[in-house]
């Protein structure tokens, strides 16, 4: 651990920011030795920690919103980067491998959290949570716009069945860009390897997971079918569903559904937190949170 | 401590809008024309009932220009009480009288005829961004934060309130690596230049004013070595050459000299147009054209009479936007220009589209007011 630093709350032109908010930074190693660089945003008297697990394609970094949601909850934060995938981590995302991602989380949670400490994860990072957490020491465990059949969510996403094709032996592409992100295809078969690309496999895995779990999904998600995640919500042991009227996927560039989520989130973690009443800081208030938490680099003076 | 509630599948609380549904949907975008008129439409008619519901300035001026709030066939939009922009520049008409809730005071830069302040609350300030995102997400395709922002538009503690300069500070939140490249009222070109060398690998988009967009293709000129972006970045200009309206270089011009200085095609050159008093942004599509977003109806009005005119007839532009709530998102700009209704673009997409032909100089946006409440603006 190190780097400790303090989120200033002066006037930056968007007025004060109404908490006060430390900052550490830190870095751990995997299981392959390679660091898990990660941030714990902590507010006063926090009533307790979660760690958020970053979906396809964003960062710790893009957490801003859930971040700043859970803080002004009063709620301590941890984000991180898994290792060879985008961000501060170690490794280049041409080693991305699903089997480091459940390491990684697993790795995450076991260091970081403190008994009661809750997850939040979203989109297909919660599949790998399924898979990574099922004896962990963690407690309620929220699932946002859940992910439950990879190749399902894959074929939607990209208009191709790759899975289907690798099954089936048929060459793919060398590469193959995931909502922009260009990576090597052998994904695809680390996946069917790994048995994380179905809905079976993540039924089965639900089976084991012992964690109290709410799943939140949209019921206009297009890259979900909600039925399905109702099928694996069957399977949880512990867990609850709601599903969220006319809301999507959105989970980047749309503050609106992200607020919706991100409400949910906050009823899903009241009873754990012993939260009585949910703040919903206004979108203005995050902006200045954004700008806190990245000072301008001045260049000049 | 908690308890489960094993399977138990309910529907939470929150249930959003058919607005935010509308800004939400990118197959909004692929509504044929009827079904996007009638979308249009029905936002419109929550929006203004919602206004004349809780908006008693608004309310009497309805009732002074003789608005039927009972009407609701798709004609009526015409009849739609619009508010002036001017009149968010006058003190006598101060923002809190078109607002009723906790706001945010937004301005304009003030280069042409005074500075307009613009009430937004929380929700307006929401549907803001999140129009944003659809637009950057069906025009930009940038569906992940996995691109390198370079913003040339000042900071917000350096000019408090600025519209252009909240909206930047907002787009923090979406792209946390965004740099700012003016400091003290300063463009920090060389700066700029430095960093954008080294990010050849990586999807870049630059957003900035056409006058300082300018500056740096004469200095990347000037050293001879042009930039060479990946091919799927971006040079966005947004609001317009202000001050600098002497120096405008003809559009398809200063395509060119962009496309050149920076390494990238013309069609990744995009202009943006936005203003203070309207609560979306509209994004050119890469033939060129400004579209306008679903949820938003545009008209250009007689200048005389103030009737819509015929697709492609030249006059003053009208906004109908139904995403405000803290005012009415129903504005006569002082814009002169063309809309084109139901264009079917080379780029795929069949939606109206702006074209914005001169600023209205102050006298002739006076007296488009006048014409809309004289009562008021006297």
């Amino acid at each position: 651990m190190g780097e400790d630093a303090n989120i200033s709350t002066r006037d930056n032109g968007l007025g004060v920011l109404p908490l006060e908010i430390g900052v550490n930074r830190g870095r751990l190693p995997s299981s392959e030795g390679a660091e898990i660089h990660f941030r714990i945003d902590t507010p006063k008297s926090p009533l307790g920690r979660t760690i958020l697990v970053p979906p396809w394609g964003m960062t710790m970094a893009d957490l801003t919103i859930p971040t700043y949601f859970l803080l002004r909850n009063r709620i301590e934060v941890v984000r991180f980067d898994p290792t060879f995938n985008l961000g501060e981590s170690d490794g280049d995302i041409e080693g991305l491998h699903p089997d480091r991602a459940v390491a990684d989380i697993r790795t995450v949670v076991l260091e970081l959290s403190s008994g009661g400490t809750s997850v939040v994860a979203f989109s297909l990072a919660c599949r790998i949570v399924i898979r990574a957490l099922t004896d962990a020491p963690c407690g309620t465990v929220v699932l946002v716009a859940p992910v439950v059949h990879v190749q399902d969510t894959l074929r939607r996403v990209l208009g191709v069945d790759l899975v289907q094709m690798h099954l089936r032996g048929e060459q793919l592409p060398p590469r193959v860009s995931i909502l922009g992100i260009d990576v090597p295809s052998s994904i695809v078969g680390a996946l069917t390897d790994s048995n994380l690309e179905g809905l079976e496999g993540t039924v089965a895995d639900a089976r084991t997971f012992g964690h109290d779990t709410h799943l939140l999904f949209g019921r206009r998600d297009e890259w979900v079918d909600h039925h399905e995640v109702e099928i694996v919500g069957a399977a949880l042991p512990h867990s609850t569903s709601d599903g969220l009227e006319n809301t999507g996927h959105e989970l980047f560039f749309n503050p609106l559904i992200y607020g919706v989520y991100m409400n949910a989130v906050g009823d899903a973690l009241a009873a754990h937190f012993g939260l009585s009443d949910i703040v919903s800081p206004p979108f203005r208030e995050t902006i200045r949170y954004a700008r806190a938490e990245r000072p301008r680099r001045r260049r000049r003076g | 401590m908690f308890s489960t509630r094993k399977n138990q599948v309910a529907a939470h609380a929150e249930v959003i809008s058919a607005i935010d549904t509308a800004i939400a949907n990118a197959d909004s975008w692929r509504l044929p024309p009827h079904a996007r008129a009638s979308l249009a439409q029905r936002l419109i008619e929550l929006s203004m009932s919602m206004h004349l519901r809780t908006n008693a300035a608004y309310r009497d001026y309805a009732s002074r220009v003789g608005y039927n709030a009972t009407g609701g066939s798709a004609g009526d939009l015409a009849s739609v009480p619009l508010l002036p922009a001017l009149l968010f520049k006058r003190r006598t008409a101060t923002p809190g009288q078109f607002a009723s809730r906790d706001v945010q005071i937004t301005t304009s830069s003030g280069t042409s005829g005074g500075l307009s302040a613009v009430p937004r609350d929380n929700l307006t300030l929401m549907r803001f961004y999140s129009s944003i995102g659809n637009v950057v997400l069906e025009l930009l395709d940038i569906e992940t934060p996995n691109i390198r922002l370079f913003s040339l538009v000042p900071d917000l503690d350096e000019v408090t309130g600025l519209w252009v300069a909240f909206v930047m500070a907002g787009m923090r939140v979406f792209f946390p690596t965004m740099q700012t490249y003016v400091e003290s009222g300063e463009f920090l070109r060389d700066f700029l230049i430095r960093d954008l060398s080294g990010s050849s690998d990586e999807r870049v988009v630059i957003v900035g004013p056409p006058g300082h967009i300018l500056d740096l293709v004469r200095e990347i000129r000037h050293r001879d070595v042009p930039l060479t972006l990946r091919d799927d970045s971006f040079v966005i200009t947004i609001g317009g050459w202000k001050r600098r309206q002497e120096e405008a270089v003809e559009k398809s011009a200063f395509r060119s000299m962009v496309s050149h200085a920076f390494g990238i095609a013309e069609t990744q050159v995009r202009d943006s147009f936005n203003m203070v008093e309207l609560n979306a942004v509209m994004l050119e599509c890469e033939h060129h054209r400004l579209h306008v977003p679903p949820w938003v109806v545009a008209s250009a009005r007689d200048p005389d009479s103030l009737e819509p005119l015929p697709s492609a007839g030249e006059g003053v532009l009208a906004y109908l936007d139904p995403t405000p709530t803290s005012f009415p998102g129903f504005i006569l700009s002082d814009d002169l220009g063309i809309v084109e209704t139901s264009l079917s673009c080379d780029c795929g997409r069949q939606t109206d589209v702006v074209h914005i032909v001169r600023r209205l100089k102050t006298m002739e946006a006076r007296g488009c007011a006048l014409k809309l409440d004289g009562e008021r603006l006297r």
